[in-house]
């Protein structure tokens, strides 16, 4: 028999560590699973009829930091597009690659401002699909505020 | 086995299991070392040579001051490192630390400092390692802080500690580093946060003495190319109520528009904010009520030879001097807005905003940027004119050349407006991947406004130069940014 006196402890803690297990073992965004890019479709593209999805649309880094940028690319359906040429124009800096074709739906990269660049200001990237330009605003701030 | 033995043991095994679980979730080993620590920072060397802000003999600091007349020089090297160590035991969590060894002045064993008053006070000790012998006390804490997100609701985050702080409007409000905690969203087209900032902290038995700032700011995408955001901040200010009889505040409305056109020249970046100020009493020191506005509006497009910009911002203001604006003969109610608290522009100006070219912390277009750091923004308002542009000389090298006018929004005592026009000019040199060397100049012609204004001194209300100098500042700046 278990006592009263530690069936709610361990109650407590049986509940406790399985919420966790739970939590800890499924996947979740940020912990390896391919999801769903959050946020509104641009398109439809022309000629191809693509739609397109950025993430993140909000960036603000560090002028050192190189913030990782994925370009989705869909047809009207919602299902990834394989080899679909995709542009990125930075205002300044550089990004990974200059273009890319989709794989698995996406193209990933990252972006690195300019160099020396460690006043505050908001650069920014521009993805293109054919005729649809997507712009990712990226507000630069110093590392270190105090100077 | 007993019960009592039992039970212990099956909740060790279920810890045991959930740090496993835990672990596996995040895909890193059980006890990581190695893989957690990620190391950056930069290294720089500087020149400053400048007749700007007396400060051995009038106070002020070395970043600021105001124009005097046949005022001195000052030449010197220093130079700085920057470490910062993010400890990051999954994609979840980290635990950030930034430092900083310096600034430490070339030759400097120990600088002497500048009391209240502005007058020197002589300083005892091993110095900041500048001398001969080095072995100086030169290490800073910057930031710690420690970020996770937050389970359960994506986009979510906490960040809570010591850490960087700007507001969005080229810093008009506030940017520093601060004690507080944080609250980030950002997901799909929205990102917002809600920021808490503690300023001052007396006794821990009574809050009479706190000083907190509270903040929320949203922006939302709203097409392809536009962003709109909004900002709202409350300070209360129960440190400097003293004998005003009621607690000071301020509070802050600030709107945004970020947007690039595309032009058949090129594509065109466009900013444009407002932000609305209102209060009582900001420091303590001030009795009446305050009330402004500053607006903004710039646009920089990129050519195929390089990137052209202007920008104008307006801070309303009043008109009079600090000694009659703030209890002299001029309205009490009718004290200086906080709208140009810095003034951190892209590009500069180097003299009359944040120095892009020696990093000088602020152009005295700032409210700390002077010693008395009372004008510019504050009472008389501004307006600001300013042209900017770079140009990819060679592949490693690119030109910046710089443009101001700066112009009080109401006039002085002395019914002036013109502050001055200021022109800049410097090249960077990236020498190698992440190390670059800068170097180059800015000169301010001064204008009416500074002449014979009280305003234009240490305590804001000494006599004024009747023939202000004007002011330069060049400088050479070697950097290495690494991680």
């Amino acid at each position: 028999m278990i006592s009263g006196k530690f069936l709610s402890p361990l109650a407590f803690s049986m509940v406790v560590c399985l919420g966790w297990l739970t939590w800890g073992s499924l996947p979740s965004v940020g912990q390896g699973r391919v999801s769903q890019i959050p946020g509104p479709r641009y398109g439809p593209t022309t000629p191809g009829g693509y739609y397109v999805q950025v993430e993140p649309r909000a960036v603000a880094i560090a002028y050192m930091q190189r913030p990782q940028i994925t370009v989705a690319v869909a047809n009207a359906a919602g299902q990834p597009v394989e080899d679909v040429l995709v542009t990125f124009t930075p205002s300044e800096g550089a990004f990974t690659t200059a273009s890319s074709r989709t794989r698995g739906g996406t193209v990933v990269g990252t972006f690195t401002a300019g160099a020396g660049s460690d006043s505050p200001r908001t650069a920014y990237l521009v993805a293109t699909v054919e005729d649809v330009a997507v712009t990712i605003f990226i507000d630069i701030v110093p590392a270190v505020f105090q100077r | 086995m007993s019960a009592s033995r039992t039970y212990p043991i099956i909740v060790l095994c279920l810890v045991l299991g959930l740090c496993v679980g835990q672990a596996r979730g995040q895909n890193i080993s059980l006890f990581p070392k190695e893989e957690i620590l990620l190391v950056g920072g930069d290294f720089r060397i500087r020149s400053v040579n400048s007749n700007i802000a007396t400060a051995d003999q009038q106070g002020g600091g070395e970043n600021g001051g105001f124009p005097t007349q046949n005022g001195p020089t000052k030449a010197f090297f220093d130079t700085r490192l920057r470490l910062y160590w993010d400890f990051r035991p999954s994609d979840l969590l980290r635990v950030h630390y930034r430092m900083e060894i310096g600034d430490v002045r070339y030759g400097d064993g120990v600088p002497n400092g500048s009391d209240v008053t502005g007058n020197l006070v002589p300083v005892i000790g091993p110095g900041s390692g500048g001398g001969v012998g080095a072995d100086g006390v030169n290490v800073e804490t910057k930031n710690m802080f420690l970020e996770f997100a937050v389970p359960f609701l994506p986009g979510l985050s906490f960040k809570g500690g010591i850490f960087g702080y700007g507001d969005r409007y080229d810093f008009s409000i506030l940017a520093d580093d601060f004690a507080g905690f944080q609250l980030l969203y950002n997901r799909g087209d929205v990102a917002a946060h809600f920021v808490y900032l503690q300023f001052f902290e007396g006794s821990t038995r009574t809050n009479a003495d706190n000083s907190s700032w509270f903040g929320i700011d949203g922006q939302l995408q709203i097409n392809a190319a536009t962003r709109a955001a909004a900002t709202f901040y409350y300070w209360l200010d129960q440190e400097h109520k003293g004998t005003l009889g009621f607690t000071p505040y301020q509070y802050w409305f600030g709107g945004e528009v970020t947007s690039r056109l595309a032009t058949p020249y090129g594509p065109i970046e466009i900013k444009g904010y407002g932000i609305y100020n209102h209060g009582e009493g900001y420091f303590g020191r001030r009795h009446g009520s305050n009330s402004g506005g500053n607006f903004s509006l710039s646009g920089d497009m990129s050519l195929n030879f390089g990137t052209l910009g202007l920008q104008v911002q307006y801070i309303t203001g009043a008109k009079g001097s600090k000694v009659q604006l703030e209890g002299g003969s001029k309205d009490q109610n009718s004290i200086s807005s906080w709208l140009g608290y810095f003034s951190n522009f892209y590009q500069g100006p180097e003299i009359t905003s944040l120095g892009p070219i020696i990093d000088v912390a602020d152009g005295f277009g700032s409210k700390w940027g002077t010693g008395n750091g009372f004008y510019n923004g504050d009472y008389n308002g501004r307006l600001f004119l300013i042209a900017r542009s770079a140009f990819p000389v060679l592949s490693t090298v690119s030109l910046h050349v710089v443009g101001a006018y700066d112009r009080a929004a109401a006039s002085n005592a002395n019914g002036d407006y013109n502050r001055g026009v200021e022109f800049d000019v410097w090249a960077q040199w990236n020498i190698l991947p992440k190390l670059w060397f800068r170097f180059g100049g800015g000169y301010y012609l001064t204008g009416d406004w500074w002449k014979n204004n009280t305003d234009a001194s240490f305590t804001g209300r000494g006599p004024g130069v009747p023939h202000p100098d004007n002011v330069w500042q060049f400088g050479t700046r070697l950097q290495y940014d690494f991680g």
